[in-house]
């Protein structure tokens, strides 16, 4: 049967249209991670090729970032004693191309296979083994997978960005990863370790791809996939305005906004998160059981304004020569107390955008504020500056 | 002369209503499949066990007279989301007559409300409208096989809040018993228009994935939020009720199956519980 496939593979590698990007990767099963604890278990995983014998496999596996229209081909090398595969989660490959050993191939011990295909939707993906898949899940062999638009937009028509923050949850159960020759019963896998791109607790805060720096202008996408036996629910902080645009790699009909989000084993979510205000917080991902709901694990994520734009908010915190400015939150207007003539007064929005720019003379001015938009502005008059919200 | 128009015409819009009469039959026995033995009780279309819950087809527009026989041991009731209430009892032996008037298209859920209907899965799919569509029907459940064995013999001393699952199935089928089922294992051809009708009757989400393609959520109970989303991994809470809509663009064998890998196990062996196919043809 796999001689078939490959004959096929061969014969027709696919409508290679758009370009072709090679991906070169190989499996193992001799690996062994340090989980937050300190504890060190073992894990199966991908990694990418190498001449050095002693190149590693990864938890999670190595990302693979494509553009839509792009015809893709895996040399998957299984450098491991068992049989692995790749499915395409979330891809629509052909049958042959599946991952699944009852109804694609597997992939013998020290085989080398070939899997081609075109990626035509913008998205969030996932790819892992299917063999034994209660077992090589746990183990480690996963994956994600994004599909850009090919500039900064999210899809053709779609938002832009200009950060992009990839998260994928996964869990285990210790022991299995253990001794996974005596797994125990597959029903029984209940994770206790709970990770998101492989890292939990301290491991996230001190990651500086995990944690979130932000910079006042930034619109941030968050790839949001689930590998996990748990689901997770995603909460966010008040200062962040998160916005779902696609799931599973399609547009929702309409795009929402999310304080929390469930996110089940196998889903996808892309988002943009715009900051509307200068706050430190975390986003919290509960892991929760699917058998009876309770709450089995918690990561955090740090979220804070870039310390490189700390001046400002040192600035901002400053009590020596505060400017004040009222009423704050403001509706319509706000008056500020200017001390000399000529004075230059800007408002400006958190995506750095100069809003209203004035020349004031001295005495208490009142500034028309109807044209904004609710969400915080920065107001500078000369040196000085405070931060102005407007709640319409 | 006016008021007796109005009334001659109220009756006849009232009976151009479609009444469609259908029975269901509640029984109670067990399941063996491979390793695999479960107590259940279901809602049987003919007057004895059957192990899956009667699938109720109507028109859009159609009113269902359902009649409920129940030749269990205990009482039940018959509840419809939003629709019939579980202030109901279909007592041992009785006969009562219940009526279903949906107000949409759409896959519905109707079950009893008691515990040991509950308990024991006596849940079964109505599918509204869709009629002239390739159909197919997914009931979705779990059980922990020695607590429904315990909810059988009423030694059960309610549903526990840690529930560890052991069995896993699609219309009382675990795979691969599920490949021989035609309700549930899809065929069909490139193009066509294929309805499923998925409920789930179980008491944990299931995050069903399908391989090979997308799926549009065309009628959803529950988290109305997802209506016509396009999506492969799609997780039904319990109770919920959806239909999805798929047109395979592809020919090809796929396995479709809950993406919570403890549920593709048949009491703790690879592979089983909640996996089936779409078997799509050029
Ligand atoms: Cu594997
Ligand atoms: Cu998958």
């Amino acid at each position: 049967m796999r001689r078939i496939c490959f004959i096929i593979l061969t014969i027709f590698p696919f409508l290679l249209i758009g370009q072709v990007e090679h991906v070169y990767l190989q499996s193992k099963m001799d690996a062994t991670i340090t989980l937050s604890d300190g504890h060190q278990t073992n894990f199966w995983g991908y990694g990418y090729q190498s001449t050095n014998p002693n190149a590693r496999v990864t938890l999670p596996a190595p990302k693979l970032v494509f553009e839509k229209g792009d015809s893709v081909v895996i040399h998957f090398y299984n450098n491991s004693p068992e049989d692995h595969t790749i499915h395409l989660h979330g891809l629509d490959v052909n049958q042959v191309n599946d991952g699944v050993p009852s109804t694609s191939f597997a992939v013998g011990s020290q085989d080398s296979v070939n899997y081609s295909f075109r990626v035509s939707h913008t998205g969030t993906y996932l790819y892992h083994c299917h063999v034994l898949t209660s077992l090589h899940l746990t183990m480690g062999m996963y994956g994600m997978i994004v599909v850009t638009n090919g500039d900064d937009h999210l899809y053709d028509g779609g938002p832009k960005y200009n950060r992009e923050f990839d998260y994928l949850t996964s869990d285990m159960k210790r022991a299995v990863n253990d001794n996974p020759l005596s797994p125990g019963d597959f029903f029984h896998i209940y994770a206790d370790y709970f990770m998101l791109n492989g890292k939990a607790d301290q491991q996230i805060f001190d990651d500086t791809t995990l944690s979130i720096d932000y910079r006042p202008a930034d619109t941030m996408v968050f790839r949001i996939g689930n590998i996990a036996y748990s689901c997770t629910k995603w909460i966010f902080p008040d200062e962040l305005d998160v916005t779902v645009y696609q799931s599973d790699g399609r547009e929702v009909p309409v795009s929402f906004q999310a304080d929390t989000l469930m996110v089940y084993p196998g889903e996808r979510f892309t988002a943009i998160a715009i900051p509307n205000g200068i706050f430190q917080d975390t986003i919290e991902v509960e892991y929760c059981n699917m058998s009876d709901g309770s709450t089995d694990g918690v990561n955090k994520i740090p979220i804070r304004l870039d310390p490189a734009h700390l001046s400002l908010e040192e600035t901002l915190s400053e009590e020596l020569n505060p400017l004040k400015i009222f009423p704050n939150p403001a509706e319509n207007y706000f008056k500020v107390e200017v001390q000399d003539d000529q004075s230059k007064l800007k408002v400006v929005d958190m995506q750095g955008r100069i809003i209203i720019q004035k020349s004031l003379d001295k005495g208490i001015q009142t500034i028309r504020t109807s044209d904004l938009e609710s969400g915080v502005y920065f107001v500078f008059l000369n040196s000085r500056q405070t931060q102005l919200v407007i709640s319409k | 002369m006016k008021n007796l128009f109005i009334a001659i015409l109220l009756c006849f819009s009232s009976i151009s209503f479609t009444q469609v009469f259908d029975t269901v039959y509640l029984y109670r026995d067990t399941i063996h499949q491979g390793n695999v033995i479960l107590n259940v009780v279901s809602f049987s279309p003919v007057d004895s066990f059957v192990t899956t819950n009667a699938v109720i087809n109507m028109d859009a527009g159609e009113t269902l007279n359902l009649t409920v026989i129940n030749r269990d041991t205990v009482d039940h009731s018959l509840v419809i989301d939003d629709y019939i209430e579980s202030n109901n009892s279909v007592a041992v032996n009785d006969t009562v007559d219940f009526v279903f008037q949906p107000s949409e298209n759409g896959t519905f859920r109707y079950y009893s409300g008691t515990d040991q209907g509950k308990y024991l899965g006596a849940s079964g799919i109505i599918l509204v409208g869709y009629q002239n569509y390739s159909r197919f029907y997914w009931n979705l459940y779990d059980h922990n096989d020695t607590l429904a064995s315990e909810f059988a013999n009423g030694t059960a001393t309610g549903f526990p809040t840690e529930y560890r699952p052991s069995v896993f199935l699609i219309n009382n089928y675990t795979f691969p018993h599920t490949l021989t089922d035609t309700l549930s294992y899809v065929t069909g051809n490139v193009g066509d228009t294929i309805v499923i009708a998925c409920i789930n009757s179980g008491y944990m989400p299931h995050s069903l994935h399908f391989h090979g393609y997308h799926v549009r959520i065309e009628s959803v109970r529950k988290r109305t939020h997802t209506l016509f989303w396009d999506k492969d991994t799609y997780p039904l809470i319990p109770g919920e009720a959806v239909l999805f809509r798929l047109i395979p663009d592809q020919e090809g064998m796929y396995p479709v199956h809950d993406h919570n890998l403890i549920t593709v196990t048949n009491t703790g062996a690879y592979p089983g519980g909640m996996i089936t196919r779409l078997n799509i043809q050029p």
